[in-house]
């Protein structure tokens, strides 16, 4: 009974909007009901990461509450309410209000299930939802290139989940398929061109809600870190290592706003996957806030561009826009959100940063720099971008002001971002514990698949 | 350690930082006025010093010894602890009160300096997220606290480069001080990791008293090598002196305590703390000894071709920088200390005072109804072609923009394959 009374206080809300937007045909309207449906399913999401004992959300493997749900449990409710709040007037839309809300449920599902069955179904419905989402009459094209990889990612999920169930060879096979999955889905180089296509010619808001709470990241930690021997693990890591180097320097080179977004998001969904492959327990538990901090921030970098784009159009990072001093909260917000994607101090992304580099330098002494020389990267990238679009001659255009609800919204995720930075030990110790559960788990993995010791060079 | 020393510590660390709060709260509710800003900054400022000043005086009456003030892990996961330590001890207590003693006097000339200046609230946020980040590199104690502090420095040093925001030059320049700062961040930040992972601590209070045996020569080779980097971007050592003209098109103000006064001489201090390390090392003593004599020539050199008055004295304060390096690395510790306080004192007076010169000689000149030229110097065999390595500023720049558009060639081409893969052709049409 109580099992029933958490899942509908998590999964109710944004259910309910869904319908809600079938029925009703006033966008404003069902705005409002979908912000106060997340402010619910953020409520209930805290409630269930704080007070549910593990036991009441227990179902076999289809519900498992682990020290990793906990966490992630709270980030779709909360990208769920900067969405809507933020949303401009401009591109809302009743079916995308709609579909945000089934998106939510979905995230929400599957960050509490642990079968592979059921997370091949919540891999399946998020991508039919996105591709739904970012279905624009003039994106044809881009629509078939990252249709293509999410099918390919799809069927090698399923392929991979089928083999794993076999004995010997074929689970190896099958666990490499899954890999194959995440890194596809992850966006990790050589499968990472469909991730800026879509930023760039897609829609944000659907991409940004897709790839923000990284479900891929997800089934690595579920379906592979707890399988896979130390070196599969280390050749994934090396790769998302230069991957996030990559990204960090397409990033910079950009000259489109939303370009340098897609790469910017290639950049930091890599780091995520390094730390969480490098299998020390700084490097899992850094992974694990900067997997928190990065969807957090890189949401609000994206939700600004959007914000941004809704008032002047496409924007270009060869010109600098101007109107800092029409928006300094907006300017002030995106800075913030940009240096947290670079794990400046005081900010979440220090802790994971701090604790992910630690943790890679760990376990590979030389390339676990490229973090470093990631972070920096998208340091410059962020102070590039904010230079750009806020600094400089303020148009002789109409002055635009920020409404009070975007203002709440970029305010609070910067203040939220700004509070668990500071007083980081809760954080820290959640992802700690999350990190160990996990760790754990590797020890307990069948013979053949021995847990990595981290090694130390002294 | 005495409780006075202690709480007076506390109070010069924790000032800062609540007015830094105060103020970004109120920027962003664009509640305060500048009379407002300027009685919180005052008050805000003067307490900050008056901690410091007690800290200072109590720490030398009492005969103390140096010791670590450790407030705890500030976060931990299974391996490593992030601690939140502040050194006490003569050095870090003398140039804590040092800088924020010139904050409060830039503090004090700023207010009437950007009087109605649209960016006033934001300038004095800048500001204190300077003092903040002086503070903490004074008295870091662990190799954390430092690290906040040197990004604190380089943020703040950048967005106070780009104040005058509506105007192209100050933000493209800023972009480029920026940059060099981030690879003086990334060495600091890598030089951290190492020490942690050799060490099993952040504590720098080893590093500060020579007591190395936790790390072997290579490995202190290697951190100390990470440190010079570090110091060398950020203090513009040579070959990284390209962005310091760059960086005077922030206010006067932030040039002087930036770039005359205390951000520049903060390397110098840090190689000051770390002493033992370098000088432990033969490679890393002579890598400085000839950065810093580099440097020195060529900040007299270019000093003297300068053509506006914030960048000759720039120049020459990096000359000076150079030489005070020198001293660090012969094993000096009160000489460079001293001469570190009695320059920062001396360049602040020249660049705060330099609008007013120049507003002087021009009423000067236009009293007398002509210009007031220096005495020219006959031609000497082969001061052309060094007036015009001074005037090019050593071809640093030139070299680093190759360096730069090489990489960025290097990257287009990987652009454009990344849009082979989806058969976008949309930048081909942008082109055509």
């Amino acid at each position: 009974m109580i099992t029933i009374v958490w899942l509908s206080a998590l999964l109710g809300p944004p259910l309910v909007t869904a319908l809600w937007a079938l029925i009703d045909k006033d966008s404003q309207r069902t705005r409002i009901v979908a912000i106060v449906a997340a402010v619910a399913s953020c409520m209930g999401a805290v409630l269930v990461a704080f007070v549910a004992e593990p036991s009441t959300l227990h179902v076999a493997s289809a519900l498992r509450m682990t020290d990793l749900s906990r966490l992630l449990v709270m980030l779709p409710p909360g990208l769920w309410l900067v969405t809507v709040t933020s949303t401009p007037n401009a591109r809302l839309e009743r079916g995308g209000l709609g579909r945000t809300g089934a998106s939510t449920a979905v995230g929400i599902f599957a960050f509490l299930t642990a079968s592979p069955v059921l997370l091949a179904c919540c891999w399946a419905a998020s991508s039919a939802l996105f591709l739904r989402g970012i279905a624009t009459a003039d994106n044809r094209r881009t629509r078939r290139v990252v249709a293509s990889y999410h099918v390919a990612s799809l069927l090698l999920l399923v392929s991979g989940i089928v083999a794993m169930r076999a004995p010997g060879a074929t689970k190896q096979v099958g666990l490499w398929l899954v890999i194959g999955a995440v890194l596809v889905r992850k966006g990790i180089y050589p499968f990472h061109a469909w991730i800026p296509e879509a930023f760039d010619h897609g829609r944000i808001g659907p991409t940004v809600l897709l790839s923000a709470p990284q479900l891929g990241t997800y089934v690595a930690a579920i379906l592979v870190v707890p399988q896979a021997s130390p070196a599969t693990l280390r050749i994934v890591a090396i790769l998302s290592l230069l991957t996030a180097v990559y990204g960090a320097a397409l990033a910079l080179y950009q000259s489109d706003a939303r370009r340098t977004l897609g790469y910017l998001f290639v950049s930091q969904s890599a780091l995520v996957l390094a730390g969480l492959d490098c299998t020390s327990g700084d490097a899992l538990a850094g992974a694990i806030v900067l997997w928190g901090s990065s969807a957090l921030a890189f949401t609000g970098i994206a939700r600004t561009v959007l914000s941004l784009e809704a008032r002047r159009g496409r924007l270009s990072l060869t010109t600098y826009h101007g109107g800092f001093d029409r928006m300094p909260l907006l300017a002030a917000s995106f800075l913030l959100f940009g240096l947290a994607c670079t794990g400046f101090p005081g900010t979440l992304g220090f802790i994971g940063h701090e604790l992910l580099i630690d943790g890679a330098v760990r376990s590979f002494p030389v390339l676990g720099f490229l973090t470093i020389a990631a972070t920096a990267l998208t340091g410059l990238t962020v102070l590039r971008m904010y230079f750009s679009l806020f600094c400089g001659k303020p148009d002789a255009g109409p002055r635009f002001r920020l409404r009070v609800r975007e203002a709440v919204a970029f305010g609070g995720l910067a203040a939220i971002l700004v509070a668990s930075g500071v007083v980081a030990r809760p954080v820290a110790r959640l992802s700690e514990r999350a990190s160990a559960q996990l760790l754990r788990g590797r020890s307990a993995a069948p013979s053949g698949t021995t847990a990595h010791t981290p090694r130390r060079s002294h | 350690m005495s409780p006075l020393v202690e709480t007076a510590v506390l109070v010069a660390c924790a000032a800062p930082m609540l007015l830094l709060l105060v103020l970004g709260v109120a920027a962003l509710a664009n509640r305060l006025q500048e009379r407002g800003i300027g009685a919180l900054t005052r008050a805000g400022l003067l307490v900050a010093l008056a901690g410091a000043l007690t800290a200072l005086v109590t720490y030398h009456v009492a005969g103390q010894r140096p010791q670590t003030l450790r407030y705890g892990a500030w976060f931990a996961a299974s391996e490593a602890a992030f601690s939140f330590d502040l050194a006490i001890d003569g050095l870090s207590l003398g140039f804590a009160a040092l800088s924020i003693l010139i904050c409060n006097v830039v503090a004090a000339f700023s207010f009437r300096y950007l009087h109605h200046e649209q960016g006033f609230r934001r300038y004095f946020f800048q500001m204190t997220l300077f003092v903040v980040g002086i503070t903490f590199v004074a008295l870091a104690g662990s190799v954390e606290v430092l690290f906040v502090g040197w990004e604190f420095l380089g943020l703040s040093s950048a967005l106070l480069v780009g104040f005058f925001q509506e105007r192209r030059a100050p933000v493209a320049n800023a972009l480029r001080v920026y940059a060099v700062y981030r690879l003086s961040d990334a060495a600091m930040l890598s030089a951290a990791v190492l020490l942690h992972h050799w060490t099993g601590s952040g504590n720098l209070t080893p590093l500060f008293s020579g007591g190395l045996e936790h790390l072997g020569p290579v490995h202190a080779l290697v951190v100390g090598l990470l440190l010079i980097v570090s110091v060398a971007s950020k203090s513009a050592l040579w070959p990284f002196s390209g962005w310091l003209p760059r960086a005077m098109e922030g206010p006067t103000p932030s040039s002087a305590v930036y770039y005359g006064a205390l951000s520049i001489h903060a390397g110098c201090f840090l190689l000051l703390r770390v002493q033992p390390l370098l000088l432990a090392s033969t490679v890393a003593t002579v890598l400085m000894v000839i950065g810093g004599v580099i440097t020195a020539f060529y900040g007299a050199l270019a000093g003297r071709v300068q053509t506006d008055v914030k960048s000759a004295i720039s120049y020459a304060t990096l000359a000076q920088v150079g030489i005070i390096v020198v001293e660090i690395s012969c094993g000096l510790r009160i000489l460079p200390m001293l001469h570190i306080t009695g320059h920062a004192c001396f360049r602040l007076l020249q660049f705060l005072s330099a609008p007013n010169v120049l507003h002087d000689l021009h009423d000067l000149e236009n009293r007398l109804g002509a210009a007031i030229h220096a005495p020219e110097r006959g031609a000497a065999r082969g001061r052309t072609s060094l007036y015009l390595f001074a005037l090019e500023r050593g071809f640093a720049d030139g070299v680093l923009e190759r360096v730069v558009g090489a990489c960025r060639y290097l990257v287009g081409k990987l652009d454009v394959f990344d849009r082979l893969l989806v058969a976008d052709r949309s930048r081909k049409r942008d082109r055509t």
